[in-house]
């Protein structure tokens, strides 16, 4: 396993390498203008004096080498935009541990919640907890989750009796947007089991051990259960490695001061160092989450291998 | 009897003495509203400031603490007169080239925790243009500094440096003409008479900085609460980004009696629009802005209705609907035939009049503004009481005075006009190939309210000049690089513009009209891009209209003078139809539990954003509220001025 994941690491660092070089190359093709809040204004020598300091005025291929020879100095260098001349690591440390910190929350509501009623939808198909089930997770789907977060914070900050946007002090400002952040997750883990487990049922082992008499129980237990927990247990690192990247709609709503829209907001503002270090964090966490994933999927079904076994097929 | 007289008069006088010398008393009442116990100020903000440096930036989210931290040496009051600030007086000499000003004494230095830094002397506004005309730090205040004497010549000779080339000059920052002659004494010394330079006082550049704290935080300045020094009004003590901007009054500020808003608390939030009403009406928020959508909603609810009012005007900017004399369309399938088209159409005086005069601007207008459009509309580029000279506004001298009292819209006059153009027009077309009506192109940003009041155009100009004269095709742009796409490559062929302004002064806004702006391109272009499709005709009118200018700009001394050059130059521009004036800004709806007249009214430079003279009070300003103060403040106001 340990060759396998190493192997694994080697290709996702020319992965890494080749996405830079592709958006670096494609920021240097953004309008100038974009650099300057007041370009009307701006006499022609201003203009090329910040070029200069951003080092835009240098050919694409020293300002690729320049970064990477930063980059592997560990220097994310500063932003030039969002916030003129702070350290990057500075600014995305922070906002990381907020995101991290309501997504870890949030899935911890939303995962054993979102199993819970999975199971009981596939246990009870076609019953009133499978039909309930049903409804929740078509009006989640179905429903734009902006009308939703809004009704739960205007309503629910008034039946809490707390203020509407998130407060550090105030711990009863983050029910609502953990609450808002859960809600969509439990209908997709809700989902995604009822359908593997309700596939596996159908299986003809399953038919076999029912015919053997093994206890119901047992079958939902030791069977459908496991079998199905597979496909979604590959996604759970992943998923977790991915809140740091918050969520746009909740944060906002919430005053909450994390990730979520941060890279669109730094791509419109044209902060090439931002993105840059944005689109590296995200690329590295979407990589680690496929490989433990993937790992951790073994783990649970020893029946996955990561060595090539002779005569294998 | 006559004695009892005499004394209910001079008791009577006496009172009213007490209550003008109280300044406050009518606007402690904010209208007839009791003062809130609590004055702490609180808002929310969707746009977060990329920076706290006030040296280096020039965008309005960037500029409250700046303002609210730092001092200026004059600064406007709420009635948009420059009073003594930082500097207690100043003194001009005869040839208007050395402006002396002495500095307030007893200030002091202030860091995030209020811990005394120090004294604030002249050399505190020193350091900033030092700071400001060095090139490797890239202020994009610097061009405010340039009426300094050399200051421009420095900027240039470090940027030569900065970009490897050797330097025409050797100049050293003491050439650079500002100079504390002794702690309390700063000199200005300028390269030509600029009689606005006390308005440009008000931007960045002279916003007061401690060298010292310069040298300790050094590319940190500013870029934290804790990485600057503060000196004015208030202390920021809590900067945390996208969550909260916290200030404190500080107590020991030289006018600390007049701030009355003892805490200011502004919480990020993205969708701050569309929370801030609903938090108002929950008493989170101290005011909030009134949506065009929210409006009728407000206004059909009667406790609501009472909430709301219109803003106050404002002068620092002015739009117009501007004709493009170098189209460049690029949008549509047949742009060729549209550029051509118009390129025909907008060299030809009686089509350009026939929709200036065929334009219904207030229509237009009250799409946005369905209650105040004829407040917002004006006939100017430099809006009225912009600037004024001795009482008198700019808009009041040489033959701009006339202009403003016309209603441009007039429907018989625009018919002829058009009537006149189809006649020219129609052999000129011809001889391309093609024919009436001409399209006009007009683009938008996404804003729901722009493209409505394009739709509202589009509609009333079809309406009465007849599709077979003209069509108007309205392109959504969306606000991504929008000006870049439009206006500044010449993407359309007539378009709602804006600019703004920089100091008091009509020169400020001639940038948008100048040769080689981007604007509207009417200036012979053969430099710039290697065509030009302007007829000799037009030509004519831009030099004339440019040698105007030119002789106003060059009239430093006689303000009179020079207004009245700068009125006949706009006003000569406007007749001969090359732009449409169209409106200032301001005149929203809001719902604010503060006195809008009490707050600085500046048209240029930051001192808008200070919270300097301003109360909270327990209930919102209604719009009976309001007009009554702007009644009581323009009569105070044209008093002060005189």
């Amino acid at each position: 396993m340990l060759r396998y994941s190493f192997n694994r690491l080697l290709r996702s660092l020319l992965t890494l390498v080749i996405i830079i070089a592709v958006v670096f190359s494609l920021l240097r093709l953004m309008p100038i203008e974009g650099y300057f809040d007041n370009f009307d204004k701006m006499s022609p020598t201003q203009i090329q004096n910040k070029l200069t300091l951003m080092g835009l005025n240098d050919p694409l291929y020293r300002q690729l080498g320049r970064f990477m020879w930063r980059l592997l100095h560990g220097d994310l260098g500063t932003s030039t935009r969002y916030r003129v001349g702070v350290p990057i690591t500075g600014i995305l440390g922070k906002k990381i541990l907020i995101s991290f910190r309501f997504g870890i929350l949030a899935m911890a509501v939303s995962l054993p919640l979102g199993m819970l009623l999975g199971v009981a939808m596939a246990r009870g198909k076609g019953k009133l907890a499978d039909k309930l089930g049903n409804a929740y997770i078509v009006f989640i789907q179905a429903v734009p989750n902006a009308v939703y977060f809004l009704f739960i914070q205007l309503y629910g900050a008034m039946l809490i009796g707390c203020s509407m946007l998130y407060k550090a002090t105030d711990l009863r400002t983050a029910i609502l947007p953990i609450l808002s952040l859960a809600l969509p997750s439990i209908a997709g883990y809700a989902m995604w089991l009822r359908r593997y487990m309700v596939d596996e049922t159908n299986k003809d082992y399953i038919k076999l051990a029912r015919a053997k008499g093994v206890p119901e129980s047992v079958i939902w237990r030791r069977h459908v259960f496991r079998n199905s927990v597979v496909p979604m247990v590959q996604l759970i690192p992943g998923s977790i490695l991915m809140t740091i990247s918050g969520s746009i709609y909740v944060e906002s709503l919430y005053s909450i001061p994390g990730m979520g829209g941060l890279l669109v907001d730094v791509i419109k503002r044209q902060d090439n160092n931002m993105v840059q270090a944005l689109v590296i964090l995200y690329s590295i966490m979407g990589i680690l989450g496929l490989l433990l994933g993937d790992i951790l999927m073994g783990i649970v079904d020893p029946r996955i291998s990561f060595v090539k076994k002779e005569g294998s097929r | 009897m006559k004695k009892w007289i005499a004394i209910l008069l001079s008791a009577s006088m006496l009172a009213a003495m007490l209550a003008g010398c109280g300044g406050d008393t009518q606007r402690e009442n904010g209208g007839g509203r009791e003062l809130a116990a609590e004055q702490i100020y609180r808002t929310l903000y969707s746009s977060e400031s990329s920076t706290l440096n006030y040296l280096y930036s020039t965008t309005e989210v960037d500029m409250s603490t700046g303002v609210n931290g730092t001092m200026t040496l004059y600064a406007s009051d709420h009635y948009g007169i420059l009073q003594p600030n930082g500097a207690t007086s100043y003194e001009v000499s005869d040839d208007g080239l050395t402006w002396t000003f002495h500095i307030r004494e007893d200030q002091r230095w202030y860091d995030y925790q209020g811990n005394d830094m120090g004294p604030v002397t002249a050399n505190d506004w020193v350091a900033p243009v030092y700071w400001c005309v060095e090139a490797a730090n890239d202020s994009g205040n610097s061009d405010s500094c340039f009426p300094i004497k050399n200051a421009e010549a420095y900027y240039n000779q470090t940027s030569a440096v900065l970009s490897g080339e050797t330097p025409a000059t050797s100049l050293t920052l003491a050439d650079v003409g500002v100079h504390a002659q002794d702690d309390y004494t700063l000199v200005f010394e300028l390269e030509h008479p600029t009689p606005y330079f006390l308005s440009i006082l008000e931007f960045g550049c002279y916003f007061a900085t401690s060298q010292a704290c310069l040298d300790e935080f050094g590319e940190r300045f500013a870029t934290d609460n804790e990485y600057m020094w503060y000196c004015g009004p208030y202390i920021m003590d809590q900067f945390e980004p996208q969550e909260i901007h916290h200030y404190v009054k500080n107590e020991n500020w030289w006018n600390a009696d007049h701030v009355y808003i003892t805490e200011i608390e502004s919480k990020y939030n993205a969708e701050a629009s569309t929370l801030q009403p609903t938090m108002f009406l929950q008493g989170e928020v101290s005011e909030t802005g009134v949506s065009a959508d929210l409006l009728s909603e407000w206004q059909n609810d009667p406790e609501k209705a009472k909430m709301i009012t219109t803003t106050r005007v404002q002068t620092n900017y002015s739009y117009f609907w501007g004709f493009n004399f170098e189209p460049r369309v690029t949008d549509t399938d047949h742009n060729d035939e549209i550029n051509v088209k118009w390129s025909i159409a907008v060299n030809n005086e009686n089509f350009r009049k026939s929709i200036f005069h065929g334009m219904d601007r207030k229509r237009a207008l009250s799409v946005s503004y369905p209650t105040n459009a004829d407040e917002l509309m004006i006939n100017s580029l430099v809006p009225p009481a912009f600037v004024a000279n001795n009482g008198r506004d700019y808009t009041e001298y040489g033959d701009l005075a006339a202009l403003m009292k016309e209603d441009f819209f007039d429907e018989a006059k625009a018919k002829e006009y058009r009537d006149k153009a189809m006649e020219e027009m129609r052999p000129l077309l011809q001889a391309r190939g093609y024919d009436f009506p001409i399209e006009i192109v007009t683009q938008y940003n996404g804003s729901s309210d722009w493209g409505q009041e394009c739709m509202v155009i589009k509609q009333q100009l079809e309406a009465l000049l007849g599709t077979d004269y003209i069509t108007v095709t309205i392109l959504n742009f969306g606000s991504s690089g929008f000006l870049a796409g439009t206006r500044r490559c010449g993407n359309y062929c007539m378009q709602k513009l804006n600019g703004g302004a920089d100091y008091m002064d009509p020169e400020t806004w001639t940038f948008i009209t100048e040769p080689g702006n981007n604007y509207c391109f009417a200036y012979d272009t053969t430099e710039k891009y290697e065509v030009n499709t302007k007829t000799a005709e037009t030509l004519a009118i831009a030099n004339e209209f440019f040698a105007m200018q030119d002789a106003a700009k060059a009239e430093r001394l006689d303000i009179d003078r020079r207004y009245e050059l700068f009125a006949d130059a706009e006003a000569f521009y406007i007749n001969h139809a090359m732009m449409i004036p169209y409106r200032c800004t301001g005149g929203g709806y809001t719902a604010t539990t503060l006195d809008p007249f009490e707050s600085p009214a500046s048209s240029c430079g930051w001192t808008y954003l200070s919270y300097v003279n301003q109360h909270i009070y327990t209930t919102a300003m209604s719009q009976e509220m309001f007009d009554a103060r702007l009644v009581e403040w323009e009569a105070e106001r044209a008093a002060a001025s005189k």
